[in-house]
């Protein structure tokens, strides 16, 4: 982990948003009384399910969407001031360019927009597509790339100023596995350079390896927030035991499980709950005549926070 | 100034790749050209009736690319999402606005000198002349198209294309008929009637000015004020246009 300081970098307080949509102006709460702040060097994640409010979250940070209450702050500035913005980069969800351009014309049109030096940007650009590895295709026109590329374009402009925050909606969207580790290598080289990162995602198993601290969005309101192993205490769930036998014989095992999966391969999945006796259910297997082929436990993840989350409907 | 400079040079970029601008610019060539045959039917008038045709053309063609561009140029930006890269960079909604304008105001400069072009070069084939007064006439050709492209940009702010093309297209119509209008305001007795005909007459911009069609073609000499007042009224027409299409734009969310 990188060095956080106590410097807050962003701050949200009380934001609120409610969309009108349709002929008959229906009210759509989209964010509500969020609040929440991102320290400097922190690797800062925005979880929550489809519709829980974090694009538009984003969104009210960037400038793009006013809102209804509240306040958001960049380094100390009002997000909806252009100067809040100038040591910033953004990625939006699924990003969309100019199909026309080339990776290098977007960047250097961007440059413009970020007032960065003509010879700072020269040298820059190059140095960017190589980094999220679109060194041998800059010179080819947007529309010729996949959507992973774009995703990588949309990572090199994010890029672009040097920013001490980076902001990324979705970054991993669109990616195979190795487009989401380079993204991974690329956040945790951006923490390694001091940066601060804020980003969303539904990818938990990357949050949890690379965040530092997590703000759960659900419905529009931020239910927690706070470091990882305060919210994941990492104790057991529940232990799987993987059994291989005749299933007449295992039979009698089911009872001591809380779960019992047949599989098609002549084996058993038994998943025990935490206060089981492990030991007992083991002798049981062997009693039966089976023999056990693998003992896992399972230990609270972010994912079991989040699913408990998603399904709780309101906030306490 | 530099990002506005920025903004509408990759603007104008994007928007002399649209297929459409150039149907339109072949239509108004090939009506210039048309005219030519037309002209050559009537005796000793043919580079008055060039004039007087290619004028039109020049300013008609002008009008519909001007608003063409005006309500699409920043709808299709908010449409294919690609405002959300720019409105995130360091810059002022109106500095977005501005350079969004200047890109169409340099691409209806240059499709205006396209068009002035063939115009100039079927006249000086058909006997007729270039002097400045044509090129006054283009100038303010070029004035009206940037002043109704502001219109439309001013109704795109706050609408989608199709209902800003319809009010540009209704505000064009008043500023063509204004003189009309005007001459008609006499014979509405309805007090309310009236009184909104005043407000549409005394707000419209009067199109006619920027025409100086017929003295031309009857070689009536427009003095080089009469080119600077009309430029100035247009100019302030434009100004009040942007200004509201900022106000505007500035408030909007994109969603």
């Amino acid at each position: 982990m990188g060095s956080v300081s106590a410097e807050t970098v962003v701050e949200i307080s009380g934001l609120e948003k409610t969309f009108r949509i349709g002929f008959w102006r229906k009210q759509v709460a989209a964010v509500r009384h969020a609040s929440f702040s991102v320290q400097r060097g922190e690797i800062f994640g925005l979880i929550g399910p489809n519709g829980a409010g974090k694009t538009t979250t984003l969104k009210m940070l960037m400038g793009l969407i006013k809102p209804d209450a509240g306040s958001a702050t960049i380094f100390g500035i009002d997000a909806s001031q252009a100067a809040s913005r100038a040591k910033v980069g953004f990625l939006p969800e699924t990003p969309h360019f100019y199909d026309y351009l080339r990776a290098d014309e977007l960047l250097t049109y961007f440059a413009h927009l970020y007032g960065m030096d003509g010879k700072v940007a020269e040298r820059r650009i190059p140095e960017l597509l190589d980094r999220v590895g679109l060194g041998q295709v800059g010179d080819k026109q947007l529309r010729k790339f996949s959507k992973g590329m774009l995703q990588r374009v949309g990572l090199a402009q994010a890029l672009l100023p040097d920013a001490e925050l980076v902001i990324l909606d979705e970054p991993q969207s669109g990616l195979d596995p190795m487009g989401r580790r380079d993204v991974r290598q690329i956040i945790e080289s951006l923490r390694d350079e001091g940066k601060t990162v804020l980003f969303s995602s539904h990818i938990l198993p990357d949050v949890e390896q690379i965040c530092d601290r997590v703000a759960m969005m659900v419905g529009g309101t931020v239910r927690k927030v706070g470091r990882l192993d305060e919210l994941v205490d990492g104790s057991l769930r529940d232990v799987e035991v993987v059994v291989r036998g005749d299933e007449a014989g295992l039979a009698g095992l089911a009872a001591l499980a809380s779960r019992t999966t047949r599989e098609p391969l002549g084996t058993t999945r038994y998943l025990l709950a935490p206060e089981a006796s492990l030991d007992g259910f083991l002798q049981a297997v062997l009693t039966a005549g089976g023999s056990v082929l693998s003992v896992a436990p399972h230990r609270q993840r972010l994912e079991d926070i989040f699913l408990l989350e998603a399904a709780r409907k309101e906030a306490p | 100034m530099k990002t506005v400079a920025a903004i509408a040079l990759y603007s104008f970029r994007e928007a002399v790749r649209n297929k459409i601008l150039y149907s339109i610019l072949f239509f108004a060539i090939l009506l210039i050209l048309l005219s030519v045959v037309l002209g050559s039917a009537s005796v000793h008038q043919d580079s008055r009736f060039l004039l007087d045709i290619g004028l039109f053309s020049i300013n008609l063609f002008g009008d519909i690319i001007a608003i063409f561009l005006g309500i699409t140029s920043v709808f299709q930006e908010i449409e294919r999402k690609t405002l959300y890269n720019v409105l995130s960079k360091p810059i002022d909604r109106a500095t977005y606005f501005l350079g969004k304008f200047g890109g169409i105001a340099m691409t209806l400069a240059v499709q205006l000198m396209l068009m002035a072009a063939a115009l100039s070069t079927t006249l000086l084939f058909r006997g007729g002349t270039v002097d400045l007064q044509l090129l006054g006439a283009f100038w303010l050709t070029y004035v009206e198209s940037v002043m109704i492209a502001s219109f439309a940009l001013f109704c795109g702010s706050f609408s989608t294309p199709y209902v800003s093309g319809f009010i540009t297209l209704g505000i064009w119509l008043i500023g063509r008929l204004v003189q009309e209008l005007a001459a008609f305001l006499t014979k509405v007795e309805e007090p309310a009637a009236r009184h909104l005909l005043q407000g549409i007459v005394a707000l419209a911009p009067d199109l006619n000015l920027f025409t100086i069609t017929t003295q031309l073609t009857y070689g009536y000499p427009v003095g080089m004020a009469y080119f600077g007042a009309v430029t100035l009224y247009g100019l302030g027409y434009i100004v009040v246009a942007m200004g509201a299409a900022i106000f505007i734009f500035r408030r909007r969310d994109f969603i």
